[in-house]
C-alpha cells in the first residue's frame, strides 16, 4: 500500500477519534487507556496481513487504486495491506484492484509466519476479496461475527504507520445519519477498512465502505455477503469479451495531405496522414470514433476504416456521419453492416450502481494490434458534472460494463467544449461520460452533430471565418499605454485593430483601427474566449525583397508569404464555433468597452483558398489576388494582377527570373484578374509568353518560349 | 527568415566595396618582349623576368608619387547610434593642384578627411562633390599659400584597352604603405547587377585588397585606366574597377558643379538578348522598355512596357545584352534637365516619337538622424535608396538602426520601420523627429514613455519606447 495513502487513513482515524473522547465523556470517564486497548485483544489473533509481491509486466507498471505501487517492487517489498482472518482459510481483504498481470503472488501474515493464498472470489457490492490460503495460519484464530451484539461500538483499525503494524481501538461514532435528494439514506462514520467489535472486543462486523446502512444489516460475518466466485468471474469476463470484441474496434482514420502553404517553415500542425482510434459500435453499421478532432483535421478527413475483431478480418469503409458537438467523437455509418449489434447502453442510473462490481476494459491500440485488459472495478464515489449531470469521481478509466447484463456503463469520451483555444488540459473525469447521457445524445440525432466540424473539400478545407481585421498583439507596455491594463490583464490577452478591411464585418460594424479587441463571447459557450496572439506567430520581419535575386531557388518554397496569416486566434476560433452563429465581440475603443454583435461570416477567398492555376510546362504557379494580398501591396479589388505561388526551381519561368510573390498583371499585354483570364491568356498563347510582372515598385518583362517548353525533351545522340 | 536572410547575407557577401586603401596598377599592353618599357609590338612573344620587372618598376615610379593615403573619420548611423570611425582608402592626384580622384564610399559622411603624399606630406582634403551611383568622389587638398605643383597622373585613353592588357593597382591597402599589384585586365566590359546603373566596370585580377579602394589602375605607361572600388571576399583573383571614361566625365561634373545632376525618367529598360534568363526579342536595335515607375516622366511621356526605344533626340541606341544599358541609362540621366527629349520608339511594330522631360534625380540617400536617447537612428526615406518603404510612403523617415542593447530594441523596434505618428503628432521629417526626441529627452523623469505608430509590412503597428534607462551612462 502506498504510504501516502496510509498516512492519511491514520490521520483520518486519529481525526476521528479526537472528538470521540470529548463526546463519550462516559466511555472516556470509565475506560482507562489499556482498558481501552484491551478491546483489542479478543480480535488481535484474527488481524493478518496481505502481502502482494507485485512485478512489471511488459515494462509496465502496475496500476489500480493504489497508486505508486512500483516504488514497492523497486524496494524489493510486498505491498502489504490490511486483512481479516474470517475462517481457519479465508481471509477478507480490501480489494487493491490490481490487474494479476502484475502479481506474482500473495501470501497472508501472521504473527512472522506466511502462507500462501489464491483469490477465491469478489464481493458483489463491498470493496473487498476474499482469499482462500494454502493452509492455515499457525497461531491466528478466524474471527466470529456476533451479529446480535449491542453497542456502544468501537472499531478496531489495523494498518501501517511509523513503520510498523499498528492497531488502533476508536469508539465508533454514528452521529451523521444522511439524508440525500435522491432519496438515499444512509449513516456516515469514521471506520473504514477496519473491524468493528463491541465494548468486549467481541467482532461485530467489517467496515468496508465508510457506511452504514439505515438498519442492523450490516453487522455479521462478511462470509455471508454476496460473492462471485473467480471462476465464476473468469467466466464472466469471458462471457463479456465476446461483446467487447464485437463493440469495441479498432479504427484507422486517413487525412488527405494538406494543401501546402506557400512557403512554410519547418514541419507543419497537419499531424500525421493516420490516425489509430478506438471505435464504439453502436449498431451493425453504426460507429461512434472516439477521437476528438478538431474541425481543421475533420475537414481534411479523407477515409475511415473499421477493422472488426480477430485475425484477418478486412477492414470494412465507413463514411463520417457527423460530429458529435457536445462530445469528443464523430459518428460513422458503416459500407457493410456487421454481424454484432454493437455494444449495449446501459440506461440506468449511474449512482444505482454504487459499490457493483463491474468490470472495466482497457483497450489497447498500438501500432496495428489490439490489446484487452479486463479488470474487476467499482464506482464508490461521483460528482456532479455538466449541466448537473453525475459522473464517477474515480475509477481506472477505460470501458466500464456491468457484467450482469453487459451493458456499457461508463465510456471514455470528452465532453467538447466547442473552441479551439481552450483548456488541454481535460480533466480525467471529463472522459467519464456514463452511458445514459451518451445514449440521449445519439438519441437526439442531427440536432447533437455540429455542421461546422465536417469533412471538407481540398479547396475549402483552408476555409475560415473572418471578422476583416489585422490585428497586432497586444503586450504590457502597449495595455498601459492605452490604459487598457486591467481588462487586457495586464497586457496578455487582447488585440489592437491594425486594420480594418473595407465591406467586412468589422467595417459594416464601425470597428476602427486602434480598438482593441478583447474577448469573443458566443451564447452557447459559457466561457468567453480571450483573445490571445502568440508574439511568435504574428512576429513580422522587414521582407528581404532586395534579396530575392540572390536567393538560390532551393529556398523558394520555405519563405513564408511577405502578408501575416489569416488563420489566427481570432479566425480560428470563429471557424470552430461556427458559420452562421451570432456571437459578441468586445473591444476597447476610446477608453471604453464597446460591444458588438456579430453573425460569424466566412472569408471571401484568401490566399490559403484561392484558385491557383499552374503552367506546369514552365513550372509555374499563380494565384488570385486575395483581399489580404491586395491589402499588403495596395492593390484595388479591379487592379489587375495574379499572384506567383510557386516557382519550380529549374522550370523556365526560373531560369527567366520569375519569383514567388511577384505580381503578374498582363499576359502578352493583356490585364489579367484573376487566374481564369490568366489561364485563358495562356492557353491561347503557343509561341510567346510574354508577362508583365511587378515586384512591389520594380516592373519589367519576361519572355518564355512556350513552344519549346512544351515539347517534350529530345534524345540525346541522334534521332 | 533568419536562415534564410543568413544565406542571402552569405550570397550579397560576393562582391564589396575595398574601402580601407587600394591601388591598382595597370598596363596598357601586355608585357613586351624586349626592354622594359618597350612598344608592345610583341605581344605574341614571352616577356623575360628582367622585362617584367622593368615594366612595373617604369609604372610603378610614374604613379606612386601621385598615390594618395587617405584617412577619414566617418558618421556612421547603421549600428542604431551615430558612431564616427575610421575609414582608409585610396586616392589618385588628377591635377597639380591638388585634386585627388576618390571612391564616394571612402570619403562618405566623412566628417575630416586626411591625405598623407608619397614625399610624406600630410594634409586635409575638402570634399569637393560625390556621385554615390558611380562611387565617385573629388576632393582637392588644403595646400600651404606656397606649395609647389603636385605631381599628378593623367588618364589613359579607354577605347585602346583590350582583355589581356596588362594592369596594376596602386594604393594602400590595409592601411598600409603604397603597394603596387598586377595583373591583366581580365573583362573590359563587366556588368554587376545592382552596381551598373550608368557605368560597367573593368575587371582586373591584380589584387585589390580592403583599402586599395579610390587608387587607381593603371597602364604600362603609368596612365589611369580605371579608379579600383571593389574586390570579392572569396573566389580568386576578381576585382573591378571604375573606367576611366567614366571618371572622366563624372570628375568634370563635380568639379563644375559639384554633383552630377543626373536626369530621371523613371524608365527601367531591358536588353533585346538576356542569355541568363533565356529571353529574346526580335529586334536588332533599340532597347525595351520593362516599365514606366508610377508618376514619372516616361509615365507622363506615355511610355508602356514593351516599347522599343531606337533613339533618344536622334541618336540611334541600342541594348543587345544588359552590358549596352549603363551607356544607355547615361544618355538618359544626362539629357537636360526639364527639357523634353524625343524618343523614337516602336510600339506593336509601329514607329511613334513621344517627347520625354526628364526632371533631376535628386538625392539619392536619405538624411540620417541620431537619437541618442531613444537608441536609434532614423533616417529620410529616399526614391533610389529604399525602394520598398516609398512603395508604402513616399515622404517620411524611417528607422535605419536600431543599438543593441537599447530602448528601441526592449520596445520591439526593428530597422525600416517607418514611423508614422511619434507623441500623437505626424511625422514626415527629420526635423519633427529631432524636436520631439530633444523634448522627450527633457520631461523623461515625467513622461519616459513615447508612443509611435509605426508601419511594418504595410500594417501600421503602435509602439511604446520607454527611454527611462540611460544605456550610454558610463
Amino acid at each position: 500500500m502506498n504510504r501516502g495513502l496510509l498516512c492519511m487513513i491514520v490521520a483520518w482515524a486519529l481525526l476521528a477519534a479526537g472528538p470521540g473522547f470529548a463526546q463519550d465523556k462516559k466511555d472516556t470517564a470509565t475506560t482507562a487507556p489499556a482498558e481501552r486497548l484491551a478491546i483489542a485483544d479478543p480480535a488481535s489473533t484474527g488481524l493478518v496481513v496481505v502481502e502482494y509481491t507485485l512485478q512489471f509486466d511488459k515494462g509496465e507498471a502496475p496500476a489500480g487504486r493504489v497508486h505508486g505501487v512500483e516504488n514497492v517492487i523497486r524496494e524489493e517489498r510486498p505491498l502489504e495491506v490490511e486483512g481479516w482472518l474470517v475462517g481457519p482459510t479465508d481471509v477478507v481483504t480490501r480489494d487493491a484492484a490490481i490487474h494479476p498481470r502484475f502479481i506474482k503472488s500473495i501470501t497472508v501474515r501472521f504473527g512472522g509466519k506466511t502462507v500462501a493464498a489464491k483469490v477465491a472470489g469478489y464481493y458483489k457490492n463491498q470493496a473487498a476479496v476474499l482469499l482462500k490460503l494454502d493452509g492455515p495460519l499457525a497461531g491466528a484464530t478466524p474471527l466470529t461475527f456476533h451479529a446480535d451484539a449491542k453497542g456502544p461500538f468501537y472499531y478496531v483499525d489495523h494498518t501501517q504507520a511509523d513503520a510498523h503494524w499498528t492497531t488502533a481501538v476508536i469508539p465508533l461514532e454514528m452521529s451523521a445519519v444522511c439524508r440525500n435528494d435522491a432519496g438515499r439514506k444512509f449513516i456516515s462514520t469514521n471506520a473504514i477498512y477496519s473491524l468493528v467489535t463491541d465494548k468486549k472486543g467481541q467482532p461485530v462486523a467489517l467496515q468496508v465502505k465508510g457506511e452504514f446502512p439505515m438498519d442492523d444489516s450490516w453487522k455479521g460475518s462478511p462470509l455471508d455477503w454476496p460473492m462471485v466466485s473467480q471462476e465464476d468471474m473468469d467466466k464472466t469476463v469471458k462471457d463479456l469479451s465476446a461483446t467487447v470484441d464485437a463493440a469495441l474496434l479498432r479504427v484507422k482514420l486517413h487525412f488527405r495531405s494538406p494543401r501546402k502553404e506557400a512557403g512554410q517553415y519547418g514541419s507543419t500542425s497537419a499531424g500525421p496522414a493516420e490516425h489509430t482510434c478506438a471505435g464504439l459500435l453502436l449498431a451493425p453499421n453504426k460507429l461512434a470514433v472516439l477521437v476528438d478532432l478538431e474541425a481543421k483535421l475533420t475537414g481534411r478527413l479523407e477515409r475511415i476504416e473499421v477493422y472488426p475483431t480477430g485475425g484477418s478480418a478486412e477492414p470494412v469503409s465507413a463514411t463520417f456521419a457527423g460530429t458529435m458537438t457536445d462530445y469528443g467523437c464523430f459518428l460513422a455509418t458503416l459500407e457493410k453492416p456487421l454481424p454484432s449489434v454493437g455494444a449495449k447502453l446501459a440506461t440506468i442510473a449511474v449512482e444505482s450502481l454504487r459499490d457493483r462490481l463491474l468490470v472495466s476494459v482497457d483497450m489497447r491500440l498500438e501500432g496495428d494490434q489490439r490489446i484487452v485488459y479486463y479488470l474487476r472495478d467499482r464506482l464508490s464515489r461521483f460528482d456532479l458534472g455538466w449541466k448537473h449531470r453525475v459522473y464517477p469521481e474515480d475509477f481506472s478509466g477505460g470501458f466500464l460494463f456491468d457484467p450482469a447484463d453487459s451493458t456499457l456503463v461508463v465510456l471514455p469520451v470528452a465532453h467538447r467544449e466547442k473552441v479551439a483555444v481552450r483548456d488541454r488540459s481535460n480533466s480525467d473525469r471529463a472522459m467519464m461520460m456514463p452511458a445514459g447521457y451518451f445514449a440521449e445524445a445519439l438519441a437526439e440525432g442531427a440536432k447533437a452533430l455540429d455542421p461546422s466540424n465536417v469533412p471538407l473539400t481540398e479547396d475549402e478545407e483552408n476555409r475560415l471565418a473572418w471578422l476583416g481585421c489585422e490585428f497586432q498583439a497586444m503586450n504590457p507596455e502597449l495595455a498601459r499605454a492605452n490604459k487598457v491594463s486591467d481588462e487586457t490583464h495586464n497586457g496578455r490577452i487582447g488585440a489592437r485593430v491594425s486594420y480594418v478591411y473595407p465591406g467586412s464585418p468589422a467595417d459594416k460594424a464601425g470597428v476602427q483601427p486602434d480598438w482593441i479587441l478583447i474577448r469573443i463571447q458566443a451564447p452557447d459557450q459559457p466561457k468567453p474566449i480571450d483573445v490571445q496572439f502568440q508574439y511568435a506567430t504574428e512576429y513580422v520581419e522587414d521582407y528581404p525583397w532586395d534579396k530575392w535575386d540572390k536567393l538560390p531557388e532551393a529556398y523558394y518554397d520555405r519563405i513564408p508569404p511577405p502578408w501575416p496569416p489569416l488563420e489566427n486566434t481570432v479566425s480560428r476560433t470563429l471557424t470552430d464555433l461556427g458559420f452562421g452563429k451570432p456571437f459578441t465581440a468586445y473591444f476597447w475603443a476610446d477608453g471604453k468597452m464597446v460591444a458588438k454583435e456579430f453573425v460569424i461570416e466566412q472569408s471571401p477567398q484568401h490566399f490559403g483558398t484561392a484558385p491557383r492555376h499552374a503552367v506546369k510546362p514552365i513550372g509555374l504557379t499563380v494565384r488570385d489576388m486575395t483581399y489580404e494580398v491586395r491589402r499588403y501591396f495596395n492593390k484595388k479589388p479591379d487592379d489587375p494582377g495574379v499572384i506567383v505561388s510557386k516557382i519550380e526551381p529549374g522550370g523556365k519561368a526560373s531560369v527567366a527570373g520569375v519569383k514567388p510573390f511577384e505580381v503578374i498583371t498582363q499576359v502578352n499585354d493583356v490585364p489579367v484578374h484573376n487566374v481564369k483570364e490568366f489561364a485563358r491568356q495562356v492557353g491561347e498563347t503557343t509561341g510567346e509568353l510574354r508577362l508583365t510582372i511587378r515586384r512591389m515598385a520594380r516592373g519589367r518583362l519576361v519572355k518564355i518560349d512556350l513552344a519549346a517548353a512544351s515539347q517534350p525533351d529530345e534524345p540525346a545522340g541522334n534521332p | 527568415m533568419t536562415r534564410i536572410l543568413a544565406a542571402v547575407a552569405i550570397l550579397a557577401a560576393g562582391i564589396l566595396n575595398f574601402a580601407g586603401c587600394a591601388a591598382p596598377a595597370g598596363v596598357d599592353n601586355p608585357p613586351g618582349v624586349g626592354k622594359a618599357g618597350s612598344n608592345p609590338a610583341g605581344r605574341a612573344a614571352a616577356p623575360s623576368q628582367t622585362d617584367y620587372r622593368a615594366v612595373v618598376r617604369a609604372a610603378k615610379d610614374k604613379v606612386f608619387p601621385t598615390v594618395v593615403f587617405i584617412k577619414c573619420i566617418r558618421e556612421d548611423y547603421e549600428s542604431g547610434k551615430k558612431v564616427s570611425g575610421e575609414v582608409w582608402g585610396s586616392g589618385v592626384l588628377i591635377s597639380a593642384t591638388g585634386e585627388v580622384v576618390t571612391n564616394w564610399h571612402v570619403v562618405d559622411k566623412a566628417t575630416e578627411v586626411r591625405c598623407l603624399l608619397l614625399d610624406d606630406q600630410a594634409m586635409t582634403a575638402t570634399v569637393v562633390g560625390t556621385d554615390k551611383d558611380t562611387d565617385l568622389a573629388l576632393l582637392r587638398l588644403k595646400l600651404p599659400a606656397n606649395a609647389k605643383p603636385l605631381p599628378f597622373a593623367t588618364f589613359a585613353p579607354a577605347d585602346k584597352l583590350t582583355e589581356g592588357d596588362f594592369a596594376m593597382a596602386c594604393g594602400a591597402p590595409w592601411g598600409l604603405s603604397r603597394s603596387v599589384t598586377s595583373g591583366i585586365i581580365s573583362c573590359t566590359r563587366r556588368y554587376l547587377t545592382d552596381h551598373s546603373e550608368y557605368s560597367l566596370w573593368l575587371q582586373t585580377d591584380a589584387s585589390i585588397s580592403p583599402g586599395n579602394s579610390g587608387g587607381p589602375l593603371v597602364n604600362i605607361n603609368g596612365q589611369i585606366i580605371g579608379i579600383n572600388t571593389r574586390g570579392v571576399t572569396s573566389g580568386g583573383e576578381v576585382a573591378f574597377s571604375i573606367p576611366s571614361e567614366t571618371v572622366q566625365r563624372v570628375v568634370e561634373q563635380i568639379r563644375t558643379n559639384g554633383s552630377v545632376k543626373w536626369g530621371w525618367t523613371g524608365l527601367e529598360l531591358q536588353p533585346l538578348r538576356d542569355f541568363n534568363k533565356n529571353m529574346y526579342f526580335d529586334a536588332a536595335s533599340g532597347v525595351i522598355v520593362a516599365s514606366a515607375d508610377p508618376d514619372s516622366p516616361a509615365k507622363r511621356a506615355g511610355l508602356q512596357p514593351k516599347d522599343r526605344i531606337v533613339k533618344i533626340n536622334g541618336q540611334t541606341v541600342t541594348a543587345m545584352t544588359e552590358e549596352d544599358l549603363p551607356a544607355i541609362r547615361r544618355l538618359l540621366g544626362q539629357l537636360p534637365l526639364n527639357k523634353p527629349a524625343a524618343l523614337d520608339i516602336v510600339r506593336d511594330d509601329k514607329p511613334q516619337t513621344v517627347s520625354l522631360t526628364p526632371r533631376e534625380k535628386g538625392k539619392v540617400e536619405g538624411d540620417e538622424l541620431d537619437c541618442p536617447r531613444w537608441d536609434m537612428t532614423i533616417k529620410t526615406i529616399n526614391q533610389f535608396d529604399n525602394e520598398d518603404l516609398y512603395y508604402y510612403r513616399e515622404k517620411g523617415v524611417f528607422i535605419f538602426g536600431v543599438k543593441r542593447p537599447g530602448n528601441a530594441s526592449n520596445g520591439g523596434f526593428q530597422k525600416n520601420d517607418i514611423l508614422v505618428k511619434v507623441d500623437g503628432k505626424e511625422v514626415t521629417t527629420l526635423a519633427q523627429i529631432k524636436a520631439i526626441h530633444d523634448e522627450t529627452l527633457k520631461t523623461i523623469a515625467a513622461k519616459p514613455r513615447i508612443m509611435f505608430t509605426i508601419l511594418r509590412s504595410g500594417l501600421t503597428r503602435q509602439m511604446v519606447l520607454d527611454i527611462e534607462r540611460d544605456y550610454e551612462k558610463e
